[in-house]
């Protein structure tokens, strides 16, 4: 499995130190968490808590993802960087794709594109883009980048966007992933059309039936044999209990290790920090290795 | 009198070790600009080049200038970083505000931020924004961004943007400065209200001539005593004399432009080297702190 650790709600002096620190450590890569802004009142539910309240203050640090992982990179040889998830429909193909592409060419094309179709009405207000069918818009959204990333001069005739002849430079050299995040079954039929799904806290049970349901749906569209990632967010509560084999065996292959604020731990020192992924690589990344 | 280098049209493995070398050699800071993409077709004028073409073609490559910074930021520890120009009006606010921030902070404060309204119509249809009012919601696009970096719940009830209470962060200690660019009687007029004023490249008695309409502008709308940046490169490498003359008018920087080959094709590292080690030697002694 790989293992990759979130840097979300982490404070912002602390993030280049702490991913340089976890590829000496041994993960594989670095989440990082996406919101423009966070409006005073939020009417609509978050569906990722059972009390419908997202997890967040307003003032909780959201940096830009794509900024942050070109600082990333500069002190990091080996590790991959992912928005964890970059909510696509807030935005245009074309201001995504150069942000994904600029943070590609920077970082030795270190970057997967990790997507969701976001869920809070407001945030969409706020940037005036359409909350309503944004799941379709996203589809396309994500043709349109894939052509602009390719480096070549390319046309798109689509339901939400058409135009000739528009070339985007640089372009990285090979394709970058894209992952999608969500939890209903539309979110997993798109993920199966792309190279991972991202899912949040699940049981063993809850993944293997999810991953039953991608690769029917990956067989359906013949790309069984492509590679694809599935992901989860899981911190094991007792270290001995062998909860990662039991991922592993349910068909997860990548964890994100959530960040210390959402496994309760309000506040906590830049070295406790350090120690605390060195001993998380010791325990589950290095003995696996060995 | 601080001395920049533009970076635009330098290929991209060449970034991150120019941004390096201008620091050695005494640059104050580094330029970059700003498309998001090129359609084949631009019908636009250019408004900075006699032929109304773009100097530039498909294959130049256009970071994201604040992706940018925070790698050149990295590499780095005391030079700045100026995008000539940003158009914030191909983004949202927020869009704008949140990537000004984060690169702000990653690099302790070391941006400015330069913008333009925008020239290139065919960009906006891209990005289904609106050409015709740029300019007006340029000017209340930057208020809106002003407010989200000052931190805290922030609302707005404007023209282009209505919003409830939001808040934005992380927002950096410090706003960064606002330049302006472009040469028209608007672009001057809001470089007046801004912090800053930037021009592409001009000789030194235009150069002397935009310093004195902005003066009297600022002097207009009461802002004579607010510090005021101006930058801009020249046509020719000024003597002594037209340092001081342009020092004398109020220009704060000079801005080396990107070191191309004769026929204006990218040059290669070991040129760029070259040609910067010779411009250090003449001008970066003066370089103010």
């Amino acid at each position: 499995m790989e293992f990759w650790q979130s840097l979300a709600l982490t404070e912002m002096d602390e993030l280049v130190e702490l991913a340089r620190f976890a590829e000496e450590v041994g993960f594989d890569g670095i989440t990082i968490s996406d919101h423009l802004a966070t409006p005073k009142e939020i009417r609509t539910t978050y569906p990722y808590t059972e009390d419908g309240k997202p997890m967040w203050a307003p003032d909780d640090a959201f940096p830009d993802p794509w900024v942050l992982i070109a600082s990333m990179a500069q002190e990091t040889k080996r590790i991959r960087f992912m928005p964890f998830v970059y909510v696509l429909p807030m935005r245009d193909p074309f201001s995504v794709a150069k942000l994904v592409s600029s943070a590609a060419v920077l970082s030795q094309e270190r970057v997967v594109l990790g997507v969701g179709t976001g869920w809070m009405e407001e945030e969409f207000a706020l940037v005036q883009r359409a909350f309503r069918r944004r799941g379709r818009r996203t589809d396309e959204m994500l043709e349109v980048i894939a052509k602009l990333l390719s480096g070549a001069t390319v046309d798109h005739e689509g339901e939400f966007y058409a135009f000739e002849g528009v070339h985007m430079a640089p372009a990285p050299t090979r394709r970058v992933e894209v992952r999608i995040g969500g939890l209903n079954r539309a979110a997993l039929i798109r993920a199966a059309r792309h190279d991972g799904w991202l899912g949040l806290g699940h049981s063993p049970e809850e993944v293997e039936a999810i991953v039953a349901f991608l690769e029917s749906e990956r067989s359906r569209l013949g790309r069984s044999e492509m590679p694809f990632d599935v992901m989860i967010s899981h911190h094991p509560s007792d270290p001995d209990a062998g909860e990662y084999e039991r991922y592993r065996d349910a068909g997860v292959d990548s964890v994100n290790v959530p960040p210390w604020r959402y496994r309760g731990i309000a506040s906590m020192s830049l070295d406790a920090k350090r120690r605390s992924l060195e001993e998380f690589a010791e325990r589950y990344i290095v003995r696996r290795a060995a | 009198m601080q001395f920049w280098l533009s970076i635009a049209r330098t290929d991209v493995d060449q970034l991150v070790p120019l941004a390096r070398l201008a620091e050695e050699l005494g640059f104050a800071g580094v330029t970059m600009s700003d498309h998001i993409v090129r359609p084949r077709q631009v019908e636009s004028r250019y408004p900075y080049s006699a032929s109304g073409q773009m100097a530039t073609d498909e294959t130049t490559p256009y970071l994201d200038p604040w992706v940018l910074v925070g790698a050149l930021a990295r590499a780095t520890k005391r030079l700045r970083f100026m995008p000539c120009v940003y158009i914030p009006a191909l983004r949202d606010p927020f869009s704008v505000a949140k990537s000004v921030a984060t690169a702000a902070i990653v690099s302790d404060d070391r941006i400015l931020v330069g913008i333009g309204v925008g020239w290139m119509k065919e960009e906006f249809d891209l990005v289904e924004r609106p050409y015709a009012n740029r300019g007006a919601r340029t000017d209340e696009l930057m208020a809106v961004v002003h407010a989200l970096l000052g931190g805290g719940m922030v609302e707005h009830h404007g023209k282009f943007y209505d919003f409830p209470p939001v808040e934005m962060a992380p927002v950096p200690r410090h706003r960064p400065p606002v330049l302006v660019g472009g040469h028209s009687p608007v672009a001057l007029r809001r470089a007046a209200r801004a912090d800053g004023w930037l021009g592409v490249h001009y000789d030194v008695e235009t150069v002397v001539g935009i310093l004195q309409r902005l003066a009297a502008l600022r002097r207009e709308a009461g802002r004579t005593s607010l510090a005021f940046d101006a930058a801009t490169a020249l046509t020719a490498p000024p003597a002594d004399e037209d340092l001081e003359r342009l020092e004398a008018a109020g220009v704060t920087m000079i801005v080396h432009p990107p070191v191309l080959r004769p026929d204006g094709a990218r040059s290669s590292f070991d040129e760029k080297r070259e040609r910067l080690g010779a411009w250090a030697q003449r001008y970066l002694p003066r370089n103010a702190a």
